[in-house]
């Protein structure tokens, strides 16, 4: 928790020494990563997309949601393999992770960030601006952005940093 | 320096991040699986490796790699199973079987595209149906005679196969009469009725040769 944001994280890796411990989060549930059984689906009706992930999610503790649902056809044959890997077969690598850790199959959100926020730099080079608000929950990748000395970007990538004097630092990379 | 294993961090990231391009490849490649059953249609079947990382698949479409053909493959027969455009969603039984012999192979699903292929067992078939068509059994008193040829009330298939025996036989000793000035008439009146029948299915009164127009594989 961050401000007004509040994301669903899992421990990836974390150590302590001298006092202090670091931690590298993942979001969601730290489930893709994984390894699920193969398995055959065959159903005449047709096998949805959601069918097969929900059964990974499920397995690997995870959740998922697909915007799109629509069926595979009447097989799905899941092969052995790191859950994300079926993740990626069906998503098309088009995937993204709610604040609350359910992982959307689908397009973002779209729309525009409407809070109130300060443009501090901005690299025309790198594609970046760095920004200081305290919205940071609506910040996200897929809205677009404006202000008076900024034309209309669309998000692309958003790092917070936080240190250890208690300073945070939002550098949002646009499309 | 870094570990040359899987311990390898470095190579284990980039490793992944190689795969994560080509989500679907395990798909592009075809295993050899074993069948369990089949249908005629499609086979359940298992990897005969058990270090592929596929299932046993149910209910698989087979695809022969021959125009209209059938067959179903016996139990243990090995296969490949490929997978249409590396899609998990659309595998299929490609034609590469082994040499197993099948419980059944058929030709005639595309007939009309292909030339019809005729066994021994398909014309015995049709001269025996020829026979049951044509014969009239009973009370000799009764008989019309009119496109029948009489045989006695105790006629039955055994009897029946015992003439067209004997029949066949003694068409190679035969002397024929001369034929007709025109070249005779099998050609051009009975050669294609034969044809037509020995492309379609008919009856199997005798019980043990499914199909004319189809090559009987069956071992038992």
């Amino acid at each position: 928790m961050a401000g007004d944001l509040t994301l669903q994280c899992a421990v990836y890796r974390t150590d302590s020494f001298a006092g202090q411990r670091e931690v590298r989060l993942v979001g969601g549930f730290g489930g893709w990563r994984k390894p699920v059984s193969s398995q055959a689906y065959k159903n005449s009706a047709g096998i949805n997309v959601s069918l097969v992930l929900g059964d990974v999610a499920n397995t690997v503790g995870e959740k998922v949601s697909v915007s799109n649902d629509s069926s595979l056809g009447q097989h799905f044959v899941r092969e052995a393999a790191k859950a994300s890997r079926v993740l990626d077969q069906l998503s098309g690598s088009l995937w993204w992770s709610k604040p609350d850790g359910t992982t959307v199959v689908g397009d973002r959100v779209t729309g525009s960030v409407t809070s109130q926020f300060n443009i501090e730099d901005e690299k025309g080079d790198k594609g970046s601006i760095v920004v200081h608000t305290e919205h940071l929950a609506d910040w996200v990748p897929g809205l677009t952005v404006t202000s008076p000395t900024l034309s209309t970007k669309t998000l692309s990538f958003i790092r917070h940093t936080f240190e250890m004097d208690g300073k945070a630092k939002m550098e949002v990379l646009y499309v | 320096m870094s570990e040359p294993t899987d311990k390898d961090r470095l190579l284990s990231a980039f490793r992944a991040l190689v795969r994560a391009e080509f989500p679907t490849l395990t798909y592009a490649g075809v295993f050899s699986y074993a069948v369990q059953s089949s249908n005629g249609t499609t086979v359940d079947a298992s990897p005969t490796d058990s270090s592929i990382p596929l299932p046993d698949l149910v209910g698989i479409e087979i695809r022969t790699g021959i125009p209209g053909a059938a067959v179903t493959p016996s139990t243990g027969t090995l296969l490949a199973v490929g997978f249409l455009n590396s899609n998990p969603a659309l595998p299929v039984v490609l034609g590469a079987f082994d040499s197993s012999a099948a419980s059944l192979v058929k030709f005639d699903t595309g007939m009309g595209a292909v030339e019809h292929v005729a066994t021994v067992e398909g014309v015995v078939n049709m001269f025996i149906n020829f026979l049951y068509l044509i014969q009239q059994s009973g009370d000799p008193s009764t008989w019309t005679g009119s496109g029948k040829i009489f045989f006695s009330s105790d006629t039955t298939l055994s009897v029946l196969q015992g003439y067209l025996n004997t029949w066949l036989t003694a068409c190679g000793t035969l002397s024929l009469p001369t034929p007709a000035a025109g070249g005779g008439i099998l050609p051009v009146l009975v050669a294609p009725s034969i044809a037509g029948t020995l492309a379609a299915k008919i009856p199997d009164i005798t019980g043990f040769i499914p199909n004319i127009g189809s090559p009987n594989t069956r071992t038992a």
